[in-house]
Parts: C-alpha cells; sequence; structure tokens
C-alpha cells in the first residue's frame, strides 16, 4: 500500500516533537480566536498568517493552520451552543438546537456531542481524504486548460448561486470581487490594469487584505452599528464527573454523527464546496426522520450531532480540490490556497510529487489535530467561556489592532493597510445591504485564475472559441454552470408545481465563512 | 422578482432607502470602470486572448447587475410606499436619503485609492487617540444615525495610520486601541489604557525579538 505509507511517513513527520507542539498550539490558539463571537476560521487563519511567515519549513507552518482551522471550527460551536451567536455560518444549524439545549440546563452533554461528533467525523473524513486525494490528483493531470476553465467557472457561479438571499446581490459581490481581483500589472502581457496610475497597486491586491478588510474590519465597523449590551453567556450546568452524556445521549448521537459525515464530505469535495450546504441538509434530515420530533425547536440533541459532523467533514472535502486542482472553494480554502503561495507552493496535481511530504504531514496533521482538540476542548471548557465573556467593545477594538498587525506585517507597507481599511469600508456596507461576501472572496482569488486558462485555451486552439464546446468535459462543466445558476429556486418550482406555498429560505444559506 | 421583494420586506432591518444610494454608487462605480477598460494598453484589441476581455466583461456584468439592482431597488421603493407602510424605520427613511449620499460617496472611490478618497475626512482630524470625542449617539436608531459610530471608527482608523510611523508602534496601537474602544462604548479608561499598552507591548516585543517582523519603534527608543 503506497497510500499507507505516505501516511506513515507523514506521520512520522508530524511526531517530531517541535511540529507535534505546532499542532498543539496552532488547536490552542485557534479555539481562542474562533471562541470570540462574529470570527470564523478564515479570518483566523487570515491573522494569524503573520506568524508563520518567518517559518523557514512550510511543513511547520501548515501543521500549525490545520490546527489552527479546527481549533477555530470548534471554538465556532461553543459560542454558538453557549452565546447563539455563530462565528460562522456552518455553525448556524448547531445553534438552533445547541442553544437550546443549553438554555434548558444541558449545555454540556451539547457541547460533548459537538466536540466527540466533530472527532468522529474529522476522522472519517481525513481517511476519505487519504484514499481519494492521490487518485483524483492522478486524474486531474489529464485536465486541459478548457477544463480549469470550466471548473473554476462552476466553482464561483455554484458557491454564488447557493449563498445569501438574492441572486443579483451574490453576483455583483461576485463581480467586484473579481475587479479587484484584475488590478494589477496583467501576468501576461505586463500591461497595467486598473492601477490609476498607483505604482504600490502593480502587484494586485494581496488576498490576505481582502479577507481580513471583509471579514475583520467589515465586521468592526457593522458591530459599532449595533452597540451590544452585556453579553448573555448561558451559564452551564455543575459538572457531574466526566459523564457529559447520558446513555440515551450517546445512542441519539451516533447515528447522525456518521449521517452528518457522509453528507458533509461530498459536498465538501464538490465545487460547490463550503460547510453550509452539508449542515443544513443534515440538520433537516435529523429533524424529519427523529423520533423525537417533538424536541426540535427545544433542544435536541440529534439536531447538534448532525450538523457538527457535517461542518468537520467538509472540511476535509473541501481540501480535496484544493489540494487536487488548486481550487479553493470557501473562503477558508482561499485563505489556505494564499497561504500555499506565501510558501511558493502551487497545489494541484502536481503537489503530491513536489511536495509529497508536506502534502502527507498536512493530513496526518489533521488526525493529530482531531485528537488535540477532544483532549483540550471540553476539560478547558471553563477558559473558553471566560473568553466568551470579554466586553464586545474591547474585543473588537482587539480585531481592529491585530487585523492592522496582519496586513502590515505582509509587507510593512502602510498603504496595504489602507487598502483594507477601504475594503473594510466596503465589507461594512455589503453587511448592511446584505450582500454576501463569500462570493467577493471567491471572484478575487479565482477570477484571475479563471482568465488565465482562458487565455492559455484560446492561445493554445489559435483564438478558435469551439474549444468550449467540443470538449465533453468541459461541456459538462458549462452545462451544471448554467444549472447552477437555477438549483436555488428549485424548491419552489417543486412548491410551485405541486401546488403548495413556497418556503422561502430553504437553499439560501447564510454566508460569512 | 415578487418573491425576493417579499423576502426583503421581511428582513425589514435592513434599511431600505439607502438601498437606492447604493444602486446609484454601484452603477457610477461600474461606469468609472468601463472608462478605467478603455485605458488598458492592449495590442490585440478586445479579442479574448488579450488583456482588455476579461475587464471588458467582469466590468460589463457589474454595470448589468448593478442596474438591475438599481431597478429592483426602485420597484421596491414603490412598492414599499405603496403597500407596506415601512413599518420599523419609519421615522428615519425620509431623512435618510441627502446624507446618506454623502457617506456612501466615498465608498465609490474606496476599491480605487481608499485613503486619498478621505472616507469621513470631516471627522478625520482627530488622530488616533481622542478620548475626548462626545460620546456617540445611541445606535440602533436605524438609517443615519447609525452610521456615526463606524464612521467615526473609520476616522480612528485613519488616524491610526498617520501617526503608526511618527509614533511608533507601541504607542499608535495602544491609542487606537483605547479609541476604538472608546467609540464602540466602552466607558472604563483606566481599564482599556492599561489593556492597550500591555497588548501594545507584548505583541512589539513578540513580533520585533520573536519573529523578526519589523515594526516602527517611533518616539521610544526601546
Amino acid at each position: 500500500m503506497n497510500i499507507l505509507n505516505d501516511l506513515l511517513n507523514g506521520f512520522a513527520t508530524v511526531f517530531d516533537p517541535t511540529n507535534l507542539l505546532l499542532a498543539a498550539i496552532g488547536v490552542t490558539i485557534g479555539t481562542l480566536v474562533g471562541v470570540l463571537p462574529g470570527i470564523g476560521p478564515a479570518l483566523t487563519i487570515a491573522l494569524l498568517l503573520p506568524v508563520t511567515f518567518n517559518f523557514d519549513d512550510p511543513t511547520g507552518a501548515f501543521i500549525m493552520f490545520a490546527g489552527i482551522y479546527y481549533g477555530a471550527m470548534y471554538g465556532g460551536s461553543t459560542t454558538s451552543i453557549l452565546l447563539n451567536t455563530p462565528g460562522e455560518s456552518a455553525s448556524v444549524a448547531t445553534a438552533i438546537e445547541g442553544h437550546k439545549m443549553a438554555l434548558r440546563g444541558r449545555a454540556r452533554a451539547a457541547l460533548a456531542t459537538a466536540a466527540i461528533g466533530s472527532f468522529v467525523a474529522g476522522t472519517i473524513s481525513t481517511l476519505l481524504l487519504t484514499l481519494v486525494a492521490k487518485p483524483v490528483g492522478e486524474l486531474a493531470v489529464k485536465f486541459q486548460a478548457t477544463d480549469y476553465f470550466a471548473l473554476t467557472l462552476l466553482a464561483m457561479v455554484s458557491v454564488t448561486a447557493l449563498v445569501g438571499h438574492s441572486l443579483v446581490r451574490g453576483l455583483l459581490s461576485l463581480s467586484v470581487g473579481m475587479f479587484i481581483g484584475l488590478i494589477g500589472l496583467d501576468s501576461l502581457t505586463g500591461q497595467e490594469r486598473f492601477t490609476f496610475g498607483i505604482p504600490e497597486l502593480n502587484d494586485g491586491v494581496n488576498i490576505v487584505v481582502v479577507i481580513v478588510g471583509l471579514f475583520a474590519i467589515g465586521e468592526a465597523l457593522h458591530a459599532a452599528t449595533t452597540r451590544a449590551g452585556p453579553t448573555d453567556v448561558t451559564p452551564l450546568e455543575p459538572a457531574r464527573g466526566f459523564a457529559w452524556l447520558t446513555r440515551q445521549d450517546w445512542s441519539r448521537s451516533w447515528r447522525p454523527w456518521l449521517r452528518g459525515t457522509a453528507v458533509g464530505f461530498p459536498f465538501g469535495a464538490l465545487p460547490a464546496g463550503g460547510a453550509e450546504i452539508p449542515t443544513f441538509l443534515s440538520y433537516t434530515y435529523e429533524r424529519h426522520r427523529s423520533k423525537h420530533k417533538d424536541e426540535f425547536g427545544k433542544g435536541a440533541i440529534e439536531g447538534v450531532a448532525g450538523p457538527e459532523a457535517a461542518n468537520n467533514a467538509s472540511f476535509s472535502g473541501v481540501l480535496v480540490p484544493l489540494l487536487t486542482l488548486g481550487l479553493p472553494t470557501s473562503a477558508t480554502a482561499s485563505v489556505m490556497l494564499a497561504a500555499f503561495q506565501i510558501f511558493n507552493l502551487q497545489p494541484g496535481p502536481q503537489l503530491f510529487d513536489t511536495s509529497s511530504e508536506l502534502v502527507w504531514a498536512l493530513i496526518a496533521s489533521l488526525y493529530i489535530g482531531n485528537v488535540l482538540l477532544l483532549a483540550l476542548n471540553l476539560p478547558l471548557i471553563r477558559l473558553w467561556v471566560k473568553v466568551l465573556q470579554v466586553p464586545r467593545p474591547l474585543l473588537y477594538a482587539g480585531i481592529l489592532v491585530f487585523a492592522t498587525l496582519g496586513v502590515y506585517s505582509l509587507s510593512a507597507s502602510l498603504f496595504e493597510v489602507a487598502v483594507a481599511y477601504g475594503i473594510g469600508v466596503l465589507g461594512f456596507f455589503m453587511r448592511r445591504y446584505d450582500f454576501p461576501i463569500a462570493p467577493a472572496i471567491l471572484g478575487v482569488i479565482l477570477g484571475p485564475m479563471m482568465e488565465e486558462q482562458l487565455r492559455r485555451s484560446l492561445v493554445i486552439s489559435n483564438n478558435d472559441v469551439s474549444v468550449f464546446f467540443t470538449r465533453p468535459l468541459t461541456l459538462v462543466l458549462l452545462i451544471l454552470t448554467v444549472l447552477a445558476l437555477f438549483l436555488p429556486y428549485l424548491p419552489r418550482i417543486i412548491a410551485r408545481l405541486r401546488g403548495k406555498p413556497a418556503e422561502m429560505d430553504r437553499l439560501a444559506f447564510a454566508e460569512e465563512d | 422578482m415578487a418573491e425576493k421583494s417579499e423576502l426583503r420586506d421581511q428582513r425589514a432591518e435592513r434599511p431600505q432607502a439607502g438601498e437606492f444610494v447604493v444602486g446609484g454608487v454601484l452603477v457610477a462605480g461600474a461606469a468609472f470602470a468601463l472608462l478605467e477598460v478603455t485605458r488598458i494598453n492592449s495590442p490585440v484589441g478586445y479579442s479574448p486572448a488579450g488583456p482588455q476581455f476579461m475587464p471588458l466583461v467582469v466590468c460589463l456584468l457589474w454595470l448589468g447587475l448593478a442596474l438591475a439592482y438599481l431597478g429592483q431597488a426602485v420597484r421596491h421603493r414603490h412598492r414599499g410606499g405603496a403597500a407596506v407602510p415601512a413599518p420599523p424605520d419609519a421615522p428615519v427613511s425620509p431623512a435618510v436619503t441627502p446624507p446618506a449620499a454623502e457617506v456612501t460617496s466615498h465608498r465609490a472611490d474606496e476599491p480605487i485609492s481608499p485613503p486619498a478618497a478621505g472616507v469621513t475626512s470631516h471627522r478625520a482630524d482627530g488622530p488616533a487617540g481622542d478620548p475626548s470625542t462626545p460620546a456617540v449617539p445611541t445606535p440602533g436608531a436605524g438609517g443615519l444615525r447609525s452610521l456615526a459610530t463606524p464612521a467615526l471608527l473609520v476616522a480612528v482608523l485613519i488616524g491610526y495610520l498617520l501617526v503608526f510611523d511618527l509614533l511608533g508602534y507601541i504607542l499608535a496601537t495602544a491609542l487606537a486601541f483605547v479609541a476604538s474602544a472608546w467609540v464602540l462604548g466602552s466607558r472604563k479608561l483606566v481599564r482599556d489604557v492599561i489593556i492597550g499598552v500591555v497588548l501594545a507591548i507584548g505583541i512589539y516585543y513578540a513580533f520585533t525579538e520573536l519573529l523578526s517582523i519589523r515594526l516602527p519603534a517611533g518616539v521610544f527608543p526601546l
């Protein structure tokens, strides 16, 4: 077994004491930052990116990122359950039942089913990633420029169509993001585009600047309009020894965990990736199938177990297109891609050959991260509750300070900080007028990739546009792109056909990864 | 389309009059970007393989969508005036339009040259820490008033930028922290100052000593 060998080598790398320490630090910082209300994994990684700039060895940095990501995700579920303010859209489903459980004095059970469910899902889905990644990578070698073009287009369009409440607003976000992505010197001809004569813009706008601006600064400005009162952290009920879950809790949780994993991984791996859709699918499914239907809406444990597992499993899924095709399908994956680029690594089919050690160490560190989290998160719960009680003004003031620091340390340029502030103002208005953020991020990072593949295809074909319609794979992907635009309307269309009044928010998913 | 407007009515907390302004700004921005497209130097013109093609596509898409958004806003406003008696923000909405235009106007320039565009420059004169800033009107009132706090916060950030190199990282950061906490509603000045100073010093040493990332030392010869 070749894969097994590679994976064991990966474990050997991770079990190096330094790397193990980095994983533990990553998990702790990730949870610490992820617990803060309003901060999701994408922003956590973006803010912590500068910490790893001086690493000589990218392996250590990525081991830490894996820890940060998992930590941020666990932290997010803690916030959802105790505070009912999900830090990211993927935790929204968890918050629905989780917070109700906490109000009923079952906070520990909710936290435990979330943590153990994430652990189960994380372990299974990492295993799946191990098995799937290399074959997909080998398949991806056969992809041509036209396929990549269609795939990038599909990823952008499907995420835009599935996220947020309005297609027009989503596509507007996407086009403004693509505009920002076009700023700078054209990579093929060296012509200035949208630089407005400012030399600092020749290199384009760094994706970290965009993410920190849209998420951190935009969020802080938005928080300023809704001055929150004292934070209402639901108190934990007193501990009853180590028995966080009763026998009944276990028996009601394990099936949702597995079902959540089964939904989460494939959805994450699709080009329309991200965790929003699988978490809501899992929630809806558990709600329909539960023997305790009456408990839903009042704190049903299945409604926490399923979505949390789906959330965790989808991340390993998202890594499939990211590692094998170099295609990020969520805001978090975009930041991971930016991290790869900082270390001069290009994810894609070649990554498994050129940096095989790094990839397998990353995958191995996902396993380790899972174990560390289970060991850290539940016992330290009192600490995380303390973090939740940080007063909001201090929290957002701190976010602004760290956002500035993160951008400044990219290249010690105050101009970039100013751009980040400007993009933050943009993010503020996007939040205020309900424009989804994720399409803008994907536009910035995928827009230039799409353009490059388009032009490469045309150069190869001598400007013959028909290449996009004669290659079957490309054609299929393009047709899927068109279909994706109509997908959000599907439930409504079906409901119409059945003569029922349309249920609105079904396929509109909240965002802000 | 009709369903969308219904949905929007449900989310009544979203300021409605401002949509009109946002649409206008988006259209103006797209038109400006299109103008910039014509300035791109392309040896092959608008050929799909050249550097001008994708900008053109993106900007046309942007313009078309901005017009659609504006159309929705106009239609929605008519509907809102007639059918829905504009429930929660009724007292605010008539007064919103003119000043909201002023606020959004810097947003138009903002993807291009944020600092030059002078985001809320009318308030930016109090650099970084000016904790004597008068208490902010209660936000949540909706409409324009709720823009005062974010505008002040942007002013603090611009001040932070201006004094960043001059005062050095520690002093500038401590001031910016205290000022933003104040703007965001904290009134425990002593606590904020202590936290701000400790935070700034901690970051400074962690970054310069441990991570060897240079931060401006400024006035303190530390």
